[in-house]
């Protein structure tokens, strides 16, 4: 993605702030095609400004209070897409059991962005670049999707069919992503950026342990994030750590075709793909 | 003098403005009314343009007019008129302005830019220098012979060449053959980079009914500005009234001419209704200068003892499109490519290349940046082939004020600071031969230095005047033309006059702060090259004699004593022989009032100028004398590299200059602090992309990295030497641009110094410098990743 275009304004168009989701859902009906969900809206509102779409009705979803909720059960924890990633951060329940999460929300734009982008929104846009969906990849997460007709629900891995494509259908909007652990997760989510802060990442990882469960998840580098899991990396594990890690960082090496684009290479992006497998997989081993 | 406020750290007078978001910039200034233009913008590097249809845009409820080119028949330019106010039977870059549209609302305005058609005969691009340089290259400024030059300039008509400039001294040839002479070659390069002010440049115009034009502009030289503009369009100076207010950021993009010629035609254009245009960021990076493109091919020979004994340098500075400012950063880059060594040969030719790409001008370091980016690299590698250490091949090599004579045959002052106690200063505390252990084993700890010098490059006869006015109650009301844009000049400059007078700062009123008007500020003329202060600074200092005098001629009749008897300070007039005779200032600011009503002496009104004493233009050879100081400085930085993936995080910066004297230490240190982290972003970060079409593919401030509050070196210090500056304000030298000068030079030789790896081209980054080391030093790499997977790991267990 990039922005070149010189325009202050944005293309005219009608804003609705709906207070309940049936509305909202009512009015994507109804505006099948010409309508956009916006939550954060800092993807929306420049994709608008860069007159590369042009939605004649905007539904703000900011409004609806159950899109805005965490909460954990035994069966896992469940986050409304329209939380922030300051709130992601904020949450203790996110804090304390999804520590990848929290993490990868920290990257989310700057602090000031935070404030405003949301998780749903994140993984919507359905760019390389953007830090939610390896994390929550990582954590074999789903995603409840919800139109007029009903509701059905997805794999966090399947949102995401092509650069900037989701397989969303125009009348439906996430509501709700549901990560099936509770607690005793291990996991972390390393960037590499060249810079120090909001930039476009060459190389994201996200790893998560979770007693014989294993997973790494690679992304920045194609249009869809790389899944794997300890079967993948062929991982033994009585074997060293050390011996471990070569195997793997190996394995992802020859299993990754990155992209070439104007932030980096396919080969550096392969070289430090492996280094930061390796250390997220120290980091979540306790090796760091 | 008890020294109140000089050389105490004061804050800027602003600051509260700015902290509370009441600061009135350009970008606020608004009259009910206004109208708004947008640019209309070449989709070709370089095209005829055959038609362009306005019927259109002008159906677009809202829109007024549409200007195009022939409206507007106008050279403009600094020191060459090569600038049309809109595109001119052809374009000359993607992004090059053709037409401005004028509407009563942004949105009306933006749409019927949209609906303009432009219909182009393409030419071939020129989108390399090299390319520019053959001969069958098509030109990109036919008329380049017709176009008014400044004194001391040559371009060269009928090439892309927009001027060449030529140093010689002694005899490099010969001095390459002696023995015992060591050789280095290299090619340097520096990307296009972007100022990125924080506010964009915007005007609003209103060319008036009685044909005064007003400009509000965020600018940094109200006074070039408002004589350019004068000149090229035929009118008189004073029906020109520029209004500056402080200014988001300059680095030199606000010096010269901008968008005012163009916005105040439009004015005219509609009816003579004011009209606003604000560049977006997109436009900033698109449609308007950038810092110049750089290559220099250099060969340097040195003895085996390290003594530099000649430098033969080409530079290429890729001027884009329009190089009406990048001519003089060119020649500057030229006769000052010794920097701060004596080197007996020097041969230099500095070009300034014209090519289809966005055009460049002036930027903080001017030239300097470049030719010390060439400079200090070149003796880092000749200090390692040599096998001395980088601190001692320069201590061998630099310039002997009083002695010395530089490549341009100017003797080097002796009163022109003190490089040797720069170099020591920095080395002392950088310690660049103790390198603590990295933070891990796959990482490599560095050190590096640079050193520099520059002066500020002008014509020979700028100069500065400033007026102190006594108000009736004692406070003091100062007035020069230099520009505010956060530099600090205009409370360095209330600091003087508090510490003259003897007065309370608050006392002190500089009206820059708010505004600097041509109508009501007097003349400089320009704010840039680190000139403020000193040239300024000198003009304040007779202003303020001059107030002095008024009142010391009064308060001798009052005190009925011999006038050279008076003396004003501590904000009274007393008689030195007989000190109980006083009265505060006050007293004599509109003259003194007898209890009767008799007054003897008038209001009081300081006034002084400056301009510099005895410089020339240089001559065919590059020699004359054309600097009024120097101020040397050096940079050292720490560094951590991380061998897996290239990334270098800055660890220590350490800024070192001979300023001459700290008026306001906060200030410098604010400048020190501020100019590594601007240095950090260009020698890391910053790079202009182009297409393939020589579009600039990255113009917004995602894709071009500029550095964050995260980018902030943990360790910053700063260096203050004063060795006084005979003729300067308090012995005091500029410092405004140097400070980035040596921080990408000290980076690249910190890498070079802990891994060998030479990079000769910015940005460094994590890629770059990852593919260099895997290219020149691949066993660091193989160990590196040895250490990665075994490290660390032994001892931790599997669950
Ligand atoms: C300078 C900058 C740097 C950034 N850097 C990063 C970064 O490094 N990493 C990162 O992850 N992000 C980064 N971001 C933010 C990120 O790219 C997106 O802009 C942001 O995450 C979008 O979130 P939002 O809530 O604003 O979504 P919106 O802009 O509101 O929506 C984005 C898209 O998703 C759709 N959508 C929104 N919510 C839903 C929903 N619930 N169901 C279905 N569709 C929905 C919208 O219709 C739209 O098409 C950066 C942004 C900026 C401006």
């Amino acid at each position: 993605m990039s922005f070149t275009t010189p325009y202050f304004t944005l293309p005219k168009f009608t804003y609705f702030k709906p207070k309940k989701l049936e509305d909202a859902l009512s009015l994507l009906r109804q505006y099948k095609g010409k309508a956009k969900v916006m939550a954060g809206g800092i993807m929306l509102v420049n994709l608008m400004k860069e007159r590369q779409i042009f939605p004649e009705y905007v539904i703000d979803i900011k409004g609806i209070d159950e899109l805005k909720k965490i909460s954990k059960t035994e069966n896992g924890i469940k986050i409304g897409s329209a939380v922030t990633a300051i709130e992601l951060q904020n949450s203790l329940i996110v804090r304390d059991n999804l520590p990848a999460l929290a993490k990868a929300a920290s990257y989310m734009g700057d602090r000031t962005l935070q404030h405003t982008v949301t998780i749903g929104g994140n993984i919507s846009v359905g760019m390389p670049s953007t830090d939610g969906l390896p994390a929550l990849m990582s954590m074999d997460s789903l995603l409840r999707i919800k139109s007029q007709d009903g509701e059905r629900t997805i794999p966090a891995s399947e949102l995401v069919i092509g650069l900037g494509r989701t397989s969303l259908k125009d009348d439906e909007m996430i509501t709700e992503i549901i990560v099936p652990y509770s607690s005793g997760l291990k996991g972390t989510y390393l960037k590499l950026i060249n810079a120090s802060e909001v930039a476009i990442a060459t190389v994201a990882v996200s790893a998560l342990l979770k007693e014989r469960k294993l997973s790494v998840v690679i992304g920045a580098i194609a249009p869809r994030p790389y899944y794997f899991d300890h079967k993948s990396l062929q991982w033994k594990w009585e074997a060293s750590l050390s011996e471990n890690l070569k195997n793997a960082s190996e394995i992802i090496g020859s299993n990754v075709k990155p992209m070439s684009d104007a932030v980096a290479s396919s080969e550096y992006r392969k070289e430090v793909s492996k280094v930061l497998a390796v250390r997220a997989l120290k980091e979540v081993f306790g090796g760091a | 003098m008890s020294n109140k406020y000089v050389g105490k750290e004061v804050p800027q007078a602003d600051s509260w403005l700015k902290v509370t978001g009441t600061l009135k910039y350009a970008f606020d200034t608004f009259f009910p009314g206004t109208l708004y233009a947008k640019l209309v913008t070449s989709k070709y590097p370089h095209a005829k343009i055959k038609n362009i249809d306005v019927s259109e845009a002008l159906k677009v409820k809202g829109v007024i007019k549409v200007a195009t080119g022939k409206d507007f028949p106008y050279r403009l330019g600094l020191y060459l008129s090569d600038r049309d106010v809109l595109a001119v039977d052809k374009v000359r870059w993607i992004g090059h302005p053709v037409a401005a549209v004028i509407a009563d609302s942004l949105e009306a305005a933006e749409e019927g830019a949209e609906k303009v058609k432009v219909d182009y005969e393409p030419l071939e691009p020129v989108l390399t220098v090299e390319r520019a340089l053959e001969k069958d290259a098509p030109l990109i400024h036919e008329k380049l012979g017709e176009y008014r030059v400044f004194p001391g300039f040559h371009p060269i008509p009928g090439t892309n060449i927009a001027n060449l400039f030529e140093l010689k001294h002694g005899d490099v040839e010969k001095a390459f053959q002696e023995d015992d002479v060591v050789i280095i070659e290299e090619t340097y390069r520096l990307p296009q980079i972007s100022h990125v002010t924080m506010e964009t440049q915007n005007v609003l115009a209103w060319w008036r009914f009685d044909d005064y034009v007003e400009l509000w502009t965020s600018i940094q030289s109200p006074f070039a500005t408002r004589f350019l503009m004068a000149d090229a369009i035929g009118l008189p100076v004073n029906r020109i009234i520029v209004h500056a207010p402080p200014a988001g950021g300059g680095f030199g993009l606000k010096a010269g001419l901008g968008w005012e010629p163009l916005v105040a035609l439009l004015s005219k254009l509609v009816g003579r209704k004011p009209v606003k245009l604000v560049l977006s960021r997109a436009e900033q990076m698109t449609s308007a200068p950038v810092r110049d493109g750089f290559i220099a091919k250099v060969k340097a020979g040195f003895k085996r003892d390290g003594r530099f004994v000649a430098y033969q340098a080409d530079f290429y500075l890729d001027a884009g499109a329009y190089a009406d400012y990048t001519i003089n950063v060119a020649r500057t880059a030229g006769y000052s490519a010794d920097g701060a060594y004596d080197v007996p040969n020097v041969h230099v030719k500095s070009y300034a290349v014209y090519t289809n790409k966005i055009p460049t001008t002036a930027m903080r370091g001017f030239g300097h940046p470049e030719n010390h980016w060439a400079l200090e690299l070149t003796l880092d590698r000749a200090a390692s082939v040599l096998g001395i250490d980088p601190v001692e091949i320069r201590r061998r090599n630099l310039l002997k004020p009083g002695e010395s004579v530089r490549a341009t045959g100017e003797r080097v002052r002796e009163d022109e600071g003190d490089p040797q106690k720069v170099l020591s200063v920095l080395a002392q505390a950088l310690e660049p031969d103790h390198v603590d252990r990295p933070s891990e084993p796959w990482k490599v700890r560095a050190k590096g230095i640079a050193l520099l010098v520059k002066a500020p490059s002008q014509p020979p006869n700028a100069g500065s005047s400033a007026v102190v006015k006594l108000n009736e109650d004692g406070t003091i009301d100062v007035l020069t033309g230099n520009g505010s844009m956060g530099q600090g000049t205009p409370t360095s400059l209330a600091v003087i006059v508090a510490e003259e007078f003897g007065i309370p700062l608050e006392k002190v009123k500089i009206n820059q702060l708010e505004m600097v008007s041509t109508d009501t500020n007097p003349y400089t003329w320009q704010t840039v090259g680190s000139r403020g202060l000193f040239s300024d600074g000198i003009a304040l200092l007779r202003a303020i004699e001059d107030a002095k005098n008024q009142i010391k001629d009064t308060a001798s009749r009052v005190f009925k004593v011999p006038v050279s008897d008076v003396e004003v300070s501590d904000g009274y007039a007393f008689s030195k022989s007989h000190p109980w005779i006083r009265k505060e200032i006050k007293e004599f600011a509109m003259g003194y009032t007898y209890p009767d009503g008799t007054t003897v002496g008038s209001p009081v009104i300081g006034r002084g100028s400056y301009a510099p004493v005895l410089n020339t233009f240089l001559d065919a050879s590059g020699h004359g004398s054309n600097t009024v100081f120097h101020t040397y400085g050096g940079t050292g930085v720490e560094l951590e590299i991380d061998l897996l993936t290239g990334e270098v995080k800055v660890l220590r910066a350490i800024q070192v200059y001979d300023i001459g004297k700290a008026i306001d230490p906060l200030l410098v240190k604010g400048q020190m602090d501020g100019g590594f982290i601007m240095g950090l972003g260009s020698a890391l970060y910053e790079e202009l992309k182009f297409g393939e079409d020589g579009r600039v593919i990255n113009p917004n401030l995602i894709n071009y990295y500029v550095p964050h509050f995260e980018d902030m070196t943990a360790s910053m210090e700063s260096y203050m030497i004063e060795t006084p500056q005979k003729d300067g304000p308090l012995g005091a030298r500029g410092v405004g641009e140097h400070v980035m000068v040596g921080v990408a030079p000290a980076i690249a030789n910190a890498i070079l110094r802990a891994t060998g790896v030479k990079i000769n081209q910015l940005p460094i980054t994590a890629e770059k410098l990852w593919k260099a080391i895997k290219e020149q030093k691949p066993e660091l790499i193989e160990k590196a990743q040895k250490l990665f997977f075994e490290e660390g790991i032994k001892e931790v267990q599997q669950v």
